[in-house]
């Protein structure tokens, strides 16, 4: 049976590995992973990863960067071994602007969630990060729009 | 009624399906606009063979208050047949404050020079101008020589007006106008050509 998906949404500024704050950052992040988990088991096998940072206004930190620091901090939590990580993407949002949001597969509490805080004025930061198996062995080229 | 920003957030969620159609029409999808899908109704329905897609349009500042009324239609129309439920977040347009140094001073010198303007002059007895204040913009078109801007502002005057014979007195009022003026920036910001200059001084008319 396949393993749910973990998700954890966060809204905390996502801070650079050199940035004085960034240490207080990542263990923000992997405190909130701890409880989110509860206890379950961690990931192993072949796994992806998917950060999307919603932020409003200009933001100067870049994306690529984003996955690297939540990937170091659910390590040990979340799974055991990055190099397990076989697809990662990380998108960058400006709430300022419009988007399309897929609403398909979250589950009805965690949608909700996620569009309250989006649409909180209050929140300067939405960082979701999703960890879940990955079953295919589908190699896509082309535009990652879809 | 609905209010102006009501009518502002239909007029985006409006464009906002247009837009939507547009792509999703290149793409061989057939269009529903405001879409019964089972109890509920999406802002656009998009179908081709095998695919369903439901597309919520919401105004960014109203996600949160029906994030819970989107999560559950979502639930429902994923069992009435759709494929994938999509929700297009709309951003209001960014307001943006304009301060253009020195148009008030600039227009007053256009009020005044050579003489006061005749629609300023004939208000009262010896009026003269104060200052022009208040501007409000409808439009600033900018190059590299010259600005133009279309809106309005008050002329704050004074004037005399007689007693007769119980002492006169000296009155201070604000008096609206609209113009449409290019403006030229050297060598000093200045009026270089009027297009409109409409005074209103109905308020005085006797």
């Amino acid at each position: 049976m396949k393993k749910e998906p973990f998700i954890l949404m966060t809204d905390q500024q996502p801070r650079s590995v050199n940035a004085k704050k960034f240490g207080d950052y990542a263990e923000y992040v992997k405190a909130e992973a701890v409880v989110k988990m509860n206890g379950s088991a961690k990931y192993v096998g072949k796994f992806y990863a998917r950060i999307v940072w919603f932020h409003r206004g200009r933001a100067t930190t870049d994306a690529d960067n984003i996955a690297k620091r939540h990937i170091d901090a659910l390590r040990g939590v979340v799974f055991v071994d990055d190099a397990a990580i076989s697809k990662c993407l990380t998108h960058r949002v400006d709430l300022s602007e419009s988007y399309v949001l897929d609403g398909t597969s979250l589950g009805e509490k965690e949608l909700q969630r996620l569009l309250a805080m989006l649409g909180d004025p209050a929140r300067k930061h939405v960082v979701y990060a999703e960890i879940g198996e990955s079953a295919t062995s589908q190699v896509q080229l082309g535009p990652v729009e879809e | 009624m609905g209010t102006l920003n009501e009518h502002l957030l239909q007029y985006l969620e409006r464009a906002r399906v247009d837009e939507l159609s547009d792509d999703l029409r290149s793409k061989g999808y057939k269009l529903t606009p405001n879409a019964t899908v089972g109890a509920f109704q999406v802002s656009l329905l998009a179908e081709k063979p095998g695919q369903r897609l439901a597309y919520e349009v919401v105004a960014s500042d109203q996600l949160q208050e029906m994030s819970e009324a989107i999560a559950a239609k979502r639930n429902a129309v994923l069992t009435s047949g759709i494929n994938r439920f999509l929700i297009s977040v709309v951003s209001l347009p960014k307001t943006t404050e304009v301060d253009i140094y020195g148009l008030p001073e600039a227009i007053r010198a256009e009020l005044e020079t050579p003489t006061l303007h005749s629609d300023l002059a004939t208000i009262g007895q010896d009026t003269k101008l104060l200052s022009v204040r208040e501007p409000e913009y409808d439009s600033v078109a900018i190059d590299s020589f010259k600005l133009r801007v279309v809106g309005s502002a008050l002329a704050s005057i004074t004037f005399i007006e007689p007693g007769f014979g119980m002492g006169d007195d000296e009155v201070t009022a604000d008096v609206p106008f609209d113009f449409d003026i290019v403006f030229a920036y050297a060598p000093d910001f200045k009026v270089k050509t009027v297009h409109h200059l409409a005074i209103d001084a109905s308020e005085f008319d006797s």
